[in-house]
């Protein structure tokens, strides 16, 4: 099947003075029509610098990056702001973290749908009212009426979120990116944007980008999983595998770390990762490692392929399938 | 929208009374008494029977409360009497100037918004460069420069050099330039300031980011998002400035022989024309209060959460 | 110590110690004046008006033969004195006034900050010209009318930081421990807030030569034959046309003079924040 979003060789480098440091090194993967790929991180690995690149809305005074992205085929230009345009919103649309700051707050929700339609569509006044309020009330709005009329900041976190799916949604985009979409919102609604962002999913044949540190998250929606470390994927497959048998000893660590009623301890992963100027390209993660042998610090982070899906960046020998 | 602007006139009436209180206790306070302050007016020699025939013409033998309600009743009419130098009637006088300070103001007003606003503009789109620091070096220049040494160097420039403008009175569109420019100019200096910095902060802002996001056009990501939203701490210390504004044109009006409020009331100080001063005090006064009232709603105008919060 | 700090991060920048320099310059020559002024300020000599600059009369004479360049001199110590004075007065006043009502609150608080609001809503320099109305002209009146509109800004700069001050743990500590509100508003909350008054003091500095100054070009400052910088302008229009010297070198050392303050007093300023931060 031909993959709806192809990813090669993403670099992403910062730039300071006269020094670039790398952020993001050799990130590559590739989405399939109706698919989710959940990358998962803690703040740093460059999971929403990812995002932001493939968007091409990385600003090139303070980032340089390189890759070849494929959309549906076509090479998308992220490095020409004006024709990444005629793309964003349209064939790949974003959800962002904070909602409550994403919005104009001194523009209506009618004024936001007004004109985002309005840079792509012909429709007039009433199409776009009409359209909006539909998707609204697919979002599960009580009152969709009012709250198209409503400012920002006379809505809650989760309602934002929600128009924030509706926007992104309207215009049947071929890849939908969501950045962390439920950090910022309590327990409680979580759980139902996450359902909503897979009924859209379904509904649409939309492939979807979700990118989080939360576990639950990830686990609730991916098809396949990306675990980033310091830049790198350094493991990637599909969900099952990922969730049952993670091979790479951050992973482990990771799922091990999930809180869960039947331990009585936490363990957690020793350390904090390295700075972005404190990195090389060799294996960042080797310090904290629990399985740390010999070669580990010069280790070029390559992929080892285990199977047809699933691939790893290590060089420990004794990585073994661990259960969760 | 509109119960706000009620609530906000309601409250006004007390201040009103305040001040119109002060404004008429202002010439019983006068070391002297104001008899003595008339006769000195007319060059009269303050004897005890001009004393007492000053008094019995101004009123000033009858009751305090009586007294202040005869003045309020006339003052509310915008009939302020005699003035005490010339011996006309105080308001054509004062609403004269009133009307040529604030046609300088308007001048200076188109001014700072000519400038200040490409100014800041073309700071913030290229922060740290050579322009951005000259923009930065003149903000500071304007703010520093007394307003009677710049205008006598517009005076020098283009009326003496180059004989271009009229250098003094308030004759045809030619004679605004100098003045509203001298009276903008310290504005113009802050207000590019607030603009850049405001931009700057708004470009790297949130709600910027998801706006082009969405695929919108860099000309509307600039114009209905950065710069709309980075101009609302300017209107509001803008607002707050007009006043300011009004009253700095003292100087300005001095120094172009301006016929405005700045030159009647100094002029009024040196003769000791207190009903003039009188009048002075509660014209600027409604002035105030009339333009802070319009700043209040325009500010919520521009920002709902001020409207929907109160 | 702390001082060295800000001073160090202040005087990175190549315009304050540039614009430093200058204001030490002008300072130590106008303090100096009665030993560097090359003449008398009074005397008189018809017979060389509007001389251009010599090496008798370094900027040359006035419309009286008078030498500009020692009116200068000493009319610089009458503005810069009295700026002082207005400033440091009004400061000491304010920040006192502000500490009280940002420490106690309550009743006395929102008298204070009624005040305060409804002179804010005038600007000084109205109210400034209604003083000057009822007492007359003179540097004395224009004094106490400063003062009346100037407290204001440190009133409620210091209320605003002794409010935020007030309710960390070392204040309670200094109450629970039975110090009297004086100790406690002048030991602790003071020292806190001395930095960013300073700051303001400065930059208010450089308003207020703007404001007497400008007072005193309109006839109700300063009074002639004294030399201050604004009324040397005021005597000097009428000779706009024939000897621009006279209006010039006041207006620059005005300028001058406040360009260099404020210089200072904004980077005192932005180096105190970064400290905060």
């Amino acid at each position: 099947m031909e993959p709806v979003l192809e990813v090669k060789d993403l670099n992403i480098s910062l730039k300071e003075g006269c020094n670039t440091y790398k952020a993001v090194e050799n990130v590559s993967f590739s989405i399939g029509k109706g698919q989710t790929l959940g990358i998962i991180g803690e703040s740093g690995s460059g999971k929403s610098l990812t995002c932001m690149a493939i968007l091409g809305l990385l600003p090139a005074d303070v980032w340089d990056y390189d890759a070849e992205i494929v959309l549906n085929g076509r090479s998308l230009p992220f490095r020409d702001n004006k024709a990444m345009r005629g793309y964003r919103g349209t064939d790949i649309a974003l959800i962002m973290q904070n909602p409550m700051s994403a919005f104009n707050p001194v523009m209506t929700i009618k004024r936001h749908f007004e004109e985002t339609l309005a840079a792509h569509k012909n429709w007039n006044k009433n199409q776009i009212k009409a359209a909006a309020l539909e998707m609204l009330s697919q979002m599960r709005i009580k009152n969709p009426e009012t709250v198209y009329n409503s400012y920002p900041f006379q809505c809650s976190g989760g309602m934002l979120q929600r128009i924030m799916i509706a926007l992104a949604v309207i215009m049947e985009p071929s890849v939908l990116i969501a950045d962390e979409p439920t950090t910022a919102l309590d327990l409680t609604v979580q759980f139902e944007i996450i359902k909503l962002i897979n009924q859209m999913r379904k509904k649409y044949n939309t492939s979807v980008v979700i990118v989080s540190h939360d576990l639950n998250v990830i686990a609730g929606i991916a098809d396949e999983i990306a675990v980033m470390y310091s830049g790198f994927i350094v493991e990637q497959a599909p969900a099952e595998e990922v969730l049952n048998s993670p091979l790479h000893p951050y992973t482990a660590g990771l799922f091990r770390s999930r809180p869960s009623y039947s331990k009585e301890r936490l363990s957690e992963i020793s350390g904090q990762p390295l700075s972005l100027k404190q990195r090389n390209s060799m294996c960042m993660f080797s310090e904290r490692c629990p399985l740390k042998g010999e070669g580990c610090s010069n280790f070029e982070m390559l992929a080892h392929k285990v199977s047809d899906d699933h691939f790893v960046r290590c060089c420990a020998k004794e990585m073994t399938k661990t259960s969760a | 929208m509109g119960k706000y602007i009620i609530k906000r006139l309601l409250q006004l009436i007390p201040i009103l009374l305040v001040v119109s209180i002060l404004a008429f206790g202002l010439v019983r306070v006068l070391p002297g008494g104001a008899a003595v302050a008339y006769l000195t007016a007319r060059n009269i020699a303050p004897t005890k029977e001009s004393i007492a025939a000053a008094e019995e013409y101004l009123g000033l033998n009858q009751p305090l409360l009586t007294q202040y309600f005869i003045w309020l009743k006339g003052a509310a009419a915008f009939d302020f009497g005699v003035s005490y130098a010339s011996n006309k009637a105080i308001a054509p006088e004062i609403l004269g100037a009133l009307r040529n300070t604030m046609g300088l103001a308007a001048a200076a007003m188109v001014w700072l918004v000519l400038i200040s606003v490409p100014l800041g503009i073309f700071s913030a789109k290229k922060p740290n460069s050579a322009f951005d620091h000259f923009s930065r070096g003149f903000a500071f220049l304007g703010a520093s420069a007394p307003s009677f040494l710049v205008g006598f160097l517009l005076v020098l420039l283009f009326s003496v050099k180059l004989n271009l403008l009229p250098s003094f009175g308030k004759r045809n569109f030619a004679s605004y330039i100098m003045p509203s420019l001298t009276l903008a100019l310290g504005y113009i200096a802050s207000y590019s300031r607030i603009l850049r910095n405001s931009l700057l902060e708004n470009m790297r802002s949130t709600n910027v980011l998801y706006a082009r996001a969405r695929g919108l056009k860099e000309k509307r990501v600039f114009s209905a998002h950065t710069l709309r939203n980075s101009m609302i701490p300017v209107v509001t210390n803008f607002c707050l400035s007009v006043g300011g504004m009004l009253a700095g044109s003292v100087i300005v009006e001095d120094v172009f022989s301006w016929p405005g409020m700045g030159r009647l009331i100094i002029s009024s100080i040196e003769a000791r024309d207190y009903p003039m001063i009188q009048a002075y005090v509660v014209i600027m006064a409604l002035l105030y209060i009339t333009i802070n009232l319009v700043a209040d709603i325009l500010c919520a105008a521009i920002n709902p959460k001020i409207r929907y919060e109160a | 110590m702390k001082t060295r700090f800000i001073l160090k991060r202040m005087y990175r920048k190549k315009s304050v110690i540039f614009f430093t320099i200058i204001l030490a310059i002008i300072l130590f020559a106008v303090i100096a004046a009665p030993l560097i002024a090359p003449n008398d300020i009074y005397k008189t000599d018809l017979l060389n008006r509007f001389a251009p600059p010599s090496a008798q009369f370094p900027f040359g004479t006035d419309e009286l033969g008078r030498c500009i360049f020692s009116r200068i001199l000493f009319g610089g110590r009458a503005s810069l004195t009295y700026a002082l004075i207005a400033t440091t007065v009004a400061a000491i006043i304010g920040t006192t006034i502000g500490m009280i009502s940002g420490y106690k609150g309550g009743r006395v608080d929102g008298l204070i900050m009624r005040i305060c609001d409804i002179m804010y809503s005038f600007p000084h320099l109205v109210i400034t010209l209604v003083i000057v109305a009822i007492l007359g002209s003179g540097i004395y009146n224009i004094l106490i009318a400063m003062l009346v509109t100037q407290w204001l800004y440190y009133a409620r700069m210091s209320r605003g930081m002794t409010m935020d001050i007030r309710n960390q743990d070392f204040v309670a500590a200094a109450r629970s421990n039975g110090s009297s509100t004086a100790k406690i508003i002048f030991k602790h909350i003071l020292p806190n807030i001395v930095p960013q008054m300073i700051a303001l003091t400065t930059i208010d500095f450089g308003h207020t030569i703007l404001t007497i100054s400008g007072l005193s070009f309109l006839g109700l400052g300063v009074q002639p034959p004294s030399p201050e910088w604004g009324a040397l302008i005021n005597s000097a229009r009428a000779f706009i046309y024939t000897d621009i010297q006279m209006i010039l070198w006041p207006g620059l050392m005005i300028l001058l003079v406040v360009l260099s303050v404020n210089v200072i007093g904004d980077n005192l300023r932005d180096a105190l924040d970064m400290k905060m931060n």
